[in-house]
């Protein structure tokens, strides 16, 4: 999929683990999981939000678009 | 949704006592014919009584040959106490936390296959022993249109099973 969730990267630039950020955007690890590697057939708003909110960052910092060769 | 769960709750309950009703009374009218205990007799053994257990107060009543015995009254009680197990569970899938499940696709996929032919290949099969009356037959007929209901059923239960692991994959 040309989507690639960054997740990880704003993992590590704020020194969270997926843990914390799944307990504190209230999903289980699992899905924080699915989401992680891609295999999510998308995200929700709220999700979205909760995740900015609680990663202080803005979408595209957590989605980007990359063209399949 | 709270009310197809209060009624399926109300209707497996019912479904299910009904079949270790009839689940039952098979294995105790096959004991009492093989063994001859609780059983009485009339008409110098024409017909038979399956009496209530430990009295003399007749509880089933037949024809006292093979054929009879067999065809038109202990397959007849087994057959409608597996009926009645199978729709228990068809029930059942829909008090569920969740509707569609590889549990309620099963359960239905038993309930067709069992409405669908299980009646008729009894009826074909009895026929050879026994007469069969225009009853049985039109009780063939309503198990069939159930059989293809519960067909349609499953086919919608499989959508809704691929739909719900698609959204379940929106995070």
């Amino acid at each position: 999929m040309p989507i690639i969730i960054n997740v990880d990267v704003m993992l590590a630039k704020r020194k969270m683990q997926s843990k914390e950020l799944a307990e504190k955007i209230g999903i289980t690890t699992v899905n924080l999981s699915i989401l992680k590697t891609g295999k999510a057939k998308g995200i929700r708003f709220d999700t979205l939000e909760a995740i900015c909110k609680v990663l202080n960052c803005q979408p595209g910092d957590v989605l980007e678009y990359v063209e399949e060769g | 949704m709270n009310k197809v769960k209060i009624i399926s709750k109300i209707l497996f309950y019912i479904t299910r006592v009904l079949a270790f009703f009839y689940l039952g009374t098979t294995a105790y009218s096959a004991f009492s014919l093989l063994t001859g205990w609780s059983l009485g007799f009339r008409e110098n053994k024409k017909y038979f009584h399956v009496m209530y257990p430990f009295t003399d107060t007749p509880f089933l009543n037949g024809d006292y040959n093979m054929p009879y015995i067999i065809f038109d009254f202990l397959l007849v009680l087994g057959l409608y106490g597996l009926f009645f197990l199978l729709a228990s569970n068809i029930f059942k899938v829909f008090f569920q936390p969740k509707l569609f499940t590889d549990f309620g696709i099963r359960q239905l996929r038993y309930f067709y296959w069992a409405n669908l032919f299980l009646p008729g290949l009894t009826l074909l099969f009895a026929s050879i022993f026994t007469e069969v009356d225009d009853m049985a037959i039109i009780l063939i007929i309503l198990h069939f249109i159930l059989g293809v209901f519960a067909y349609f059923f499953a086919a919608i239960f499989k959508q809704g099973l691929q739909l719900q692991k698609e959204q379940d994959l929106f995070i």
